[in-house]
């Protein structure tokens, strides 16, 4: 599953989400707490940067990252969920 | 900034989706979960 994550408020995210229907949740991490737990932003950073995390089915990192392009992104997660399996 | 490193726990969270519902990450469990961020809704850069 797909889970999109910014600092943006609630009414934001569901403002975007109808927009383009997203198939997947997007979530409000608005004091940056979570996703600084990951690793993923600075406290108090303004803005998300374009990272993401793929965790395993045991809750583990699997794969991590650091710089996201938009388009080439989603063939990259999908190679590497084949080579695991 | 440094990402976690791989083999690492992914530690535990409760966030609203954007209805307002809680989702943890306890309620993925047993499946590959591929959580993005990005910068601002609905921008492009």
């Amino acid at each position: 599953m797909i889970l999109g994550l910014s600092f943006d408020p609630t009414a934001d995210n569901k403002a975007f989400w109808d927009k383009f229907d997203f198939p997947y949740d997007l979530l409000s991490d608005v004091d940056t707490s979570v996703s600084a737990s990951f690793g993923a932003a600075e406290k108090d950073q303004p803005k998300a940067s374009r990272v993401s995390v793929l965790i395993a089915p045991d809750g583990t990192i699997a794969k991590t990252y650091a710089t996201v392009t938009p388009a080439d992104h989603p063939d990259q997660v999908l190679a590497d969920l084949d080579s695991f399996g | 900034m440094g990402l976690l490193a791989v083999g690492e726990q992914a530690p535990a969270f409760t966030l609203p989706n954007q209805d307002g519902s809680d989702v943890t990450l306890a309620s993925c469990a047993g499946k590959y979960v591929l959580m993005w961020w990005y910068p601002k809704a609905d921008t492009p850069g």
